[in-house]
C-alpha cells in the first residue's frame, strides 16, 4: 500500500504552483520531462509511488488533476517540454473558457454545473490507486476559481471520501499590495470557512511573507510569480520529503498531520525553510550545520507567513516538526535541541506535551545543492491566527459599506440573502477564538459549555 | 642390610623398611639398630625419607590416570628423574656386588647426595600438581617452583618439565592456529567450545606465558583460519607464514601470534567484505531489526494488524508463523530494494512456549551468508536485535493505531483529544529518542571506526559495541523501564481499542480512567528516569537526560506533575 496522494490543482495559481512543484518532483527522482526515467537515475532508495503511477509504457505519469475555468495557464503548462508528463485525461479546461471573474461566487456554482464531469476525473484517479490516502488541494484564496471552485470541492471530497486526508497548499493573498481584485477579502473569508470545516490540514502560503524573503533574503528588487513559486515548489517538495525518501517515521501524510495538529480546528500549518538561495547566488549560503538550520527556521523572518508582531508574547507554538535534509551528523540534533531549549527560542503551549520533531531524510541524488544540509520547518502556532483576524478585518470594512456586493447576489448561493457571508464570518471569527485560547493553560475546557461547539459542521459563536 | 637399603633407596618396601600408611619408611622395630654405629644411625633418617620420595614419585609416575596431555608429560619427566636415580642405585649396587669398593650406608649416602635435593623438590612439586587439575595451567605451578628455587641443579629440572609442558600447549597452539582444531581431549587448553558451539576463550585457563590479549588474538586466528578454510580461501602464501608457528620455538611463536592475527585479519575482512556482504547485512540489520525502512513496516502492520486477534492458541501457531511470514515476505519485496536471495534470508516467527501476547513472541531469524553468523551475528547478538526489534515493532504498531483513528476523533471530545495528543507526544518522542539519539547516533560512530578500516577484528568490536550501547541506552537490561513501556504501548492500544466497535457507552468514563492510568504511568517513568539520572554518572548520564529532553520539552509532564503533587499534598 503506498499511501497514495492525488493532487488537485485548480485555477492560475493552483496550476502554476502545481507546474513547479511536479517539475521538482520530476528532477528529486531522476524523470525526464516527457515522464521517462533518466538512464543516471539508479539509485532505487526513492519511493516514487505515492505521487506517480506508471502507466503500460514504464512512462511515470503524476497523480494530478489539473482544473481550470480558463485556459490561460493550462496552455502555458501543455506548450511547455512537461506537456507530456500528465495524463491529457486528467485535465480539465472548462469549455466556456471564461473563467470566475475573480469572483468565488461564480467558482463556486461553476462547481455545481461541472460536477459530474470534474468527479469523473477524481473517481477514476481515486480507482486507480490501490491504498488511497489523500487529497492534496493547491490553489488560492483570494481569487474565483481555486478560491470558489476550490470551496466546493472541499465541500464534495469531504462528503464523497470520508476516511481520505484533504490537505490543501493554500495560497494566502500579498497584502502589502494593493490588489486588483477588489473582492478579495469576501472570497478569503468565504474560502477560509471552507478550509476550516472541510480540510484536514492546511499548509498555508503566504505571498505577503513570500514576496518579503524573495527581497530581503534572496534580494530579488521585484520577485516574479515564477520566483516566488519556486519558492513554493521547494517547500511542498521538501514537506513531503519523508514520504518520497522513508526512513524510520513520517512515511504517510497522516504521520506527518496528526502528530502536528491536537484538535480538529487547529489545523493551520505554517513553514519555514533554510537556506534558500536562489539560481543567480549559490553562493551567498555559508556553512550549514544543524544547528544553524534548527536556529534559522525558528527565526521569524524565515516563516512563510506574515503574523502581526505579537505585542504581549503569548502565542505559541503547539508543535514543529523539522525535516532535515543533506548529510546529518545526528550527534547534532540533541545538541541543537538542548540549545532551544536553554536559550528559549521557542514557546509552547501551557495546556499539554509539546516538543520539536525531528524528521532526518535524504536528499535527492540527482539534484546537486550547493549546501550541505536543508531544513524546512512544518508548524502549527497560534499566531496564524492573526492573519485570519486580519482577513476578518479587511472583510469587515468592505462587508459594512456593503461594497461590491452585486457580482455576489448574481450567484445563487447569494441571491436570497448574504447569509452565507455572515455565517462564514462566525466560522473563521471562532477559530480566532479558538487559536487565542490555545495560549493559556485552560485552552482543553475551552468551548466545552457550549452545545455542539467540537461537533463537526458550522460552528455559531455564543 | 646394605641390600634392603638399596631396596627401600628404590622405594620398594622389604623386610627391613616398611611402609606406613602415609607413605614413609620406617625401619622395623626389633631389628632395628642391628649392627649400626652412631654415624650410621644419623644417616638413616635422611635416607628413609629419599625411599619414601622415590615411592611418591615412581607411584605418580605409573599411575594410569591420563585424563590430561600435560599431566602426561610430567608423570614422563618425574619417571625419567626417579629411573635415572634407580639406575644410580644399580650401579652402586654392580660396585658393592664387585668388590670394587667398600660403600657402608655413609658411602651409599655420599653416593646418592646429589639426587636427594632433587627427589625432594619434585616431591614437592608432585604434591602441588596433584591439588590441581590437569591442564595448562600445570605450566604456571611449574613456573612458580622453578622461579622460587636457588639451585641450578634443581632449576635445569625445573626447565626441563617446564619445557615439555610447553610442548604441549604449543602443539595446542599450532594445532588451533594452523589448522582451527582443538587437540585438546581433555578440555585443557584456554580456548573451548561453549554450549552453542562457539570458540570461547576462559580467562582463568589463559597461562601467564601469554597475556589476555595475546589470547584474543590466538583465538582470533583460529576462528579465522576455520572460517577461511572453509571458505576454501587460504592461500600457499597463508600456509607459508602461518608454517612458521610448527618450526619455531614457543618464544618466537609468541612474537608472531600479533603477526598473524593482523594478516587473517586482513584476508578475514577480505572475505567478508566480498560482494560488499557484511555492507548488505549491516544494512539489513538496520533496515528491518531497527526498522530504519519505515514503509516496511508501515505496510507489514497493515497488513498483520488482525493475525493476533482473539485468543492466541497454540493450533494457530502455524498458520499464524506462515501468515507472518508470507507478510513480511511482500513488504520487504515491496519496499526493500535487495535480491530476492537476499529478502529469503529473513524470516519471521514465534516462540511456541514463552508467555505474552502475540506480538511480544515474534522474532526474526537473518541467516547470514556464512560466515558472518558465525562470527558477528551470532544467536546472542540477533537475540538482542530481537528484543530492540519487539520494542520497536510495538511502538510503531501502536502510532499506526493512533494515526488510524486521527479521523474520527476529529468528532470526538476534549478529555480524548488530550488522551491521544499526550499518548502521541510519548510515543513519538520515546521513539526519536532511540532512533535517532540512539540508534543513529551509535551508527555514526561505528560507521567513523569503521571507515577506512580492513581489519576483520576491529570491526567486529566496533559492533559489538555499538549493539552494547545501544541495548543499554534503550534500558534493555532496566526491567522497571520496559514494564513501564510494556504499560505505556497496552494503554495506547486500550485505547485504540475503544474506537473499534461501536461507541460503549460508559466512553467517557472508561477514557477519564485512562487518563489516570496515564499521569500515573508518566509519574512512575519520570521517577525511574530521575532515579536512574541521580544514580549515574558521565556517559550513562547523558541519554537519560537526551530522553527527559525529549519527553519534557517544555517542562509540561513535570510541572504537571508536581502541580499534582502539590494538590495531593493539599488535600
Amino acid at each position: 500500500m503506498p499511501s497514495e496522494v492525488i493532487t488537485l490543482q485548480l485555477g492560475q495559481c493552483g496550476n502554476q504552483i502545481g507546474f513547479e512543484f511536479w517539475k521538482k518532483l520530476c528532477a528529486e527522482h531522476g524523470i525526464s520531462s516527457e515522464g521517462v526515467l533518466e538512464d543516471f537515475a539508479t539509485e532505487g532508495v526513492d519511493r516514487k509511488d505515492v505521487f506517480f503511477y506508471q502507466a503500460d509504457d514504464e512512462h511515470y505519469i503524476p497523480r494530478a488533476v489539473l482544473l481550470d475555468l480558463e485556459p490561460r495557464v493550462i496552455n502555458t503548462i501543455m506548450n511547455s517540454p512537461y506537456a507530456k508528463l500528465y495524463n491529457p485525461e486528467n485535465i480539465y479546461l472548462s469549455k466556456h473558457g471564461g473563467g470566475a471573474g475573480n469572483n468565488w461566487g461564480s467558482g463556486y456554482s461553476h462547481g455545481e454545473r461541472l460536477f459530474d464531469e470534474i468527479f469523473d476525473i477524481i473517481d477514476r484517479e481515486a480507482e486507480g490507486s490501490e491504498n488511497l490516502e489523500a487529497f492534496t488541494l493547491c490553489h488560492s484564496i483570494a481569487g474565483g476559481t481555486g478560491s470558489g471552485l476550490g470551496s466546493y470541492m472541499l465541500e464534495r471530497i469531504s462528503e464523497r471520501y470520508p476516511k481520505k486526508l484533504v490537505q490543501t497548499y493554500s495560497v494566502f493573498p500579498n497584502l502589502a499590495e494593493s490588489s486588483d481584485v477588489v473582492v478579495q477579502p469576501y472570497n478569503s473569508l468565504l474560502t477560509l470557512k471552507r478550509l476550516t470545516l472541510n480540510a484536514d490540514c492546511v499548509v498555508v502560503l503566504d505571498n505577503t511573507a513570500l514576496n518579503r524573503i524573495a527581497t530581503d533574503r534572496l534580494h530579488i528588487e521585484t520577485p516574479s510569480f515564477t520566483q516566488i513559486n519556486s519558492l513554493v515548489s521547494t517547500i511542498m517538495s521538501a514537506s513531503t520529503a519523508t514520504l518520497r525518501y522513508p526512513s524510520y517515521m513520517n512515511n504517510d501524510l497522516i504521520g506527518l498531520v496528526a502528530p502536528l495538529i491536537p484538535t480538529p480546528r487547529l489545523h493551520f500549518l505554517m513553514t519555514g525553510y533554510t537556506p534558500l538561495t536562489n539560481d543567480h547566488e549559490e553562493t551567498s549560503v555559508r556553512k550549514t550545520t544543524v544547528l544553524d538550520v534548527m536556529r534559522r527556521l525558528l527565526q521569524p523572518q524565515n516563516m512563510m507567513v506574515s503574523t502581526t508582531p505579537d505585542r504581549n508574547g503569548s502565542h505559541c507554538y503547539t508543535s514543529i516538526l523539522n525535516i532535515i535534509q543533506g548529510e546529518v551528523d545526528p550527534t547534532q540534533i540533541h545538541k541543537s535541541l538542548q540549545r532551544i531549549r536553554e536559550r528559549k527560542l521557542a514557546q509552547f503551549i501551557p495546556w499539554g506535551p509539546a516538543s520539536i520533531q525531528v524528521a532526518l531524510s535524504r536528499k535527492s541524488p540527482y539534484v546537486t545543492t550547493s549546501h550541505r544540509v536543508s531544513g524546512l520547518m512544518l508548524a502549527n502556532h497560534t499566531s496564524i491566527s492573526t492573519l485570519f483576524a486580519r482577513t476578518l478585518q479587511q472583510f469587515d470594512k468592505l462587508r459594512k459599506r456593503e461594497a461590491f456586493l452585486d457580482q455576489f447576489r448574481k450567484e445563487a448561493m447569494f441571491q436570497d440573502s448574504l447569509d452565507e457571508m455572515d455565517d462564514s464570518r462566525d466560522v473563521i471569527q471562532n477559530l480566532v477564538d479558538e487559536y487565542t485560547a490555545a495560549t493559556k493553560s485552560d485552552y482543553l475546557s475551552w468551548g466545552m459549555n457550549r452545545p455542539g461547539s467540537s461537533a463537526a459542521g458550522a460552528q455559531t459563536s455564543a | 642390610m646394605i641390600r634392603e637399603m638399596l631396596f627401600m633407596l628404590s622405594g620398594q618396601p622389604g623386610a627391613l623398611f616398611v611402609l606406613t600408611d602415609n607413605g614413609q619408611f620406617e625401619m622395623c622395630s626389633g631389628i632395628a639398630d642391628v649392627g649400626l654405629c652412631q654415624s650410621e644411625k644419623e644417616i638413616i633418617k635422611p635416607l628413609l625419607k629419599i625411599g619414601s620420595n622415590v615411592a611418591f614419585l615412581s607411584n605418580f609416575a605409573e599411575e594410569i590416570k591420563s585424563d590430561s596431555l600435560y599431566l602426561d608429560v610430567v608423570q614422563q619427566s618425574i619417571s625419567k628423574y626417579v629411573t635415572e636415580f634407580q639406575e644410580e642405585l644399580v650401579e652402586i649396587e654392580i660396585a658393592i656386588l664387585e668388590g670394587s669398593e667398600i660403600l657402608g650406608i655413609t658411602g651409599i649416602h655420599s653416593r646418592i647426595m646429589p639426587f636427594t635435593l632433587q627427589l625432594e623438590y619434585l616431591k614437592e612439586l608432585v604434591d602441588a600438581i596433584k591439588l590441581q587439575k590437569g591442564n595448562c595451567l600445570l605450566i604456571d605451578t611449574i613456573q612458580h617452583y622453578r622461579d622460587h628455587c636457588g639451585v641450578s641443579r634443581i632449576i635445569a629440572t625445573f626447565q626441563e618439565i617446564y619445557n615439555t609442558c610447553l610442548k604441549v600447549l604449543h602443539k595446542q597452539l599450532v594445532s588451533w592456529m594452523l589448522f582451527g582444531k582443538l587437540l585438546d581431549p581433555y578440555n585443557e587448553f584456554f580456548i573451548q567450545v561453549d554450549d552453542s558451539k562457539r570458540f570461547v576463550i576462559t580467562g582463568e585457563m589463559i597461562p601467564s606465558c601469554l597475556t589476555v590479549s595475546l589470547a584474543q588474538q590466538v583465538l582470533f586466528v583460529g576462528e579465522s583460519v576455520v572460517a577461511l578454510t572453509e571458505a576454501q580461501d587460504l592461500s600457499e602464501e597463508d600456509w607459508e607464514f602461518m608454517g612458521k608457528l610448527q618450526k619455531i620455538p614457543f618464544e618466537n611463536v609468541v612474537e608472531i601470534i600479533q603477526q598473524c592475527r593482523d594478516q587473517m585479519a586482513k584476508r578475514l575482512w577480505n572475505l567478508v567484505t566480498e560482494k560488499d556482504r557484511l555492507n548488505r547485512s549491516l544494512n539489513m540489520i538496520l533496515n528491518t531489526f531497527l526498522m530504519k525502512k519505515g514503509d516496511i513496516f508501515a505496510y507489514f502492520i497493515r497488513q498483520t494488524e488482525n493475525i493476533f486477534d482473539g485468543q492466541f492458541s497454540s493450533s494457530q501457531l502455524a498458520s499464524n508463523q506462515f501468515a507472518l511470514q508470507q507478510r513480511l515476505m511482500n513488504s520487504l519485496k515491496k519496499y526493500l530494494d535487495e535480491d530476492e536471495t537476499e529478502i529469503e534470508r529473513l524470516s519471521m516467527n514465534i516462540t511456541p512456549d514463552t508467555p505474552g501476547q502475540g506480538w511480544d513472541r515474534v522474532f526474526l531469524d537473518y541467516k547470514t551468508e556464512w560466515p558472518l553468523g558465525v562470527l558477528i551475528f551470532t544467536p546472542e547478538t540477533m537475540e538482542t536485535y530481537n528484543r530492540i526489534f519487539r520494542l520497536l515493532l510495538n511502538l510503531r504498531r501502536i502510532q499506526l493505531n493512533l494515526n488510524g483513528l486521527w479521523k474520527n476523533l476529529a468528532l470526538l471530545d476534549k478529555p480524548v483529544l488530550e488522551l491521544r495528543w499526550n499518548l502521541q507526544h510519548i510515543l513519538i518522542h520515546l521513539s526519536q529518542y532511540i532512533q535517532i539519539d540512539v540508534i543513529e547516533v551509535q551508527k555514526s560512530i561505528m560507521d567513523r571506526q569503521i571507515d577506512q578500516c580492513h581489519d576483520f577484528d576491529k570491526f567486529r568490536a566496533a559492533h559489538a559495541n555499538f549493539l552494547v550501547v545501544i541495548a543499554a541506552q534503550t534500558f534493555l537490561h532496566v526491567p522497571a523501564m520496559q514494564a513501564c513501556f510494556k504499560d505505556l504501548i497496552h494503554l495506547a492500544l486500550k485505547f485504540c481499542g475503544l474506537f473499534k466497535n461501536d461507541r460503549p457507552k460508559a466512553f467517557l468514563s472508561v477514557v477519564a480512567e485512562l487518563n489516570l492510568e496515564f499521569e500515573r504511568l508518566m509519574q512512575l517513568l519520570f521517577s525511574l528516569l530521575n532515579g536512574m539520572y541521580q544514580q549515574s554518572s558521565g556517559t550513562t548520564m547523558e541519554p537519560i537526560a537526551q530522553l527527559l529532553l525529549r519527553l519534557d520539552f517544555n517542562y509540561y509532564l513535570t510541572e504537571g506533575l508536581q502541580r499534582k503533587t502539590n494538590q495531593l499534598l493539599e488535600i
